[in-house]
């Protein structure tokens, strides 16, 4: 438990606010499935938010191409048509934004005093969920390359496990060094 | 044929019943995907269990409303 408190004090600077729509979660009131009585989440991740940017910036391309749209629609529809047209694509268009928000949100890595998880949801329809235990972990990798990820410092992070254990992946996480550095020091705690 | 049934033939083809087929059928496929992302958060949910997770489904459930309300105008037209 004394790790678990160290911990929590090195990373006072970087805790959250918002659980929403944060990414780098440090002991937070989540639950998930099949956790165990005396097991405690340190930290939950998610992509980093400017990772996302790419879906937004798209969603408004849609919009701007929907406003601009209505110069020419009233040539060859209907008023009536026309509303229908607005609404269905602006329904379409907020459903894109909320798919690939769900997609972001569903994908958490999770990092307990027992054990690491990778829980992924693909295309809405797949749901993966991988964990390997601390004292099965044999080497963590983080990478972070490139120009915003030095910037936002943002990378991935990868854990090799003993056997026949999965290996979990964490892609594009906040502070990847961090996070290895953590595992690290849980893992040699257990 | 003639001219009367080429008439009824244009008519059936024309934008309007185009638009008006088209319309239903999307809203009706929009309707299934909110139906299928309900029950996908359903089942995430029960995964993660955070205190957002009303919200997240409130929104989810609500576009199953949107579909169906979709669907009604687009019969409509």
């Amino acid at each position: 438990m004394d790790s678990i408190n160290e911990i929590s004090s090195s990373l006072d600077k970087i805790k959250s606010r918002s659980e929403l729509l944060s990414a780098f979660l440090l002991k937070p009131n989540i639950r998930f499935e099949n956790q165990a009585k005396d097991e405690q989440i340190i930290l939950v991740l998610r992509a980093h938010p400017i990772t996302q940017i790419y879906w937004i910036i798209n969603g408004i391309i849609l919009l701007i191409i929907l406003f601009l749209l209505n110069f020419i629609l009233p040539l060859f529809l209907t008023w009536l048509q026309i509303l229908f047209f607005n609404i269905f694509c602006l329904v379409i268009i907020l459903a894109y934004f909320w798919l690939n928000f769900l997609g972001w949100f569903f994908n958490l890595g999770i990092i307990t005093t027992k054990r690491v998880l990778d829980i992924d949801l693909h295309s809405i329809i797949y749901k993966e969920v991988s964990m390997a235990n601390l004292e099965r972990i044999e080497d963590i990798t983080s990478k972070s390359s490139g120009f915003f990820a030095s910037i936002f410092d943002y990378g991935n992070l990868f854990i090799q496990t003993a056997g026949t254990e999965v290996n979990i992946e964490y892609i594009n996480i906040p502070h990847p060094s961090m996070v290895e550095k953590i595992i690290n020091q849980l893992s040699s705690n257990v | 044929m003639t001219g009367i049934d080429f008439n009824i033939l244009i008519n059936l083809f024309s934008g309007q019943f185009f638009f008006k087929t088209f319309s239903i059928v999307f809203s009706l496929l929009f309707s299934v995907y909110a139906l299928v992302i309900f029950k996908q958060t359903q089942v995430m949910i029960k995964t993660i269990d955070s205190k957002n997770n009303s919200l997240i489904l409130l929104i989810s459930f609500l576009q199953i409303f949107v579909g169906l309300g979709l669907f009604i105008f687009s019969l409509l037209l």
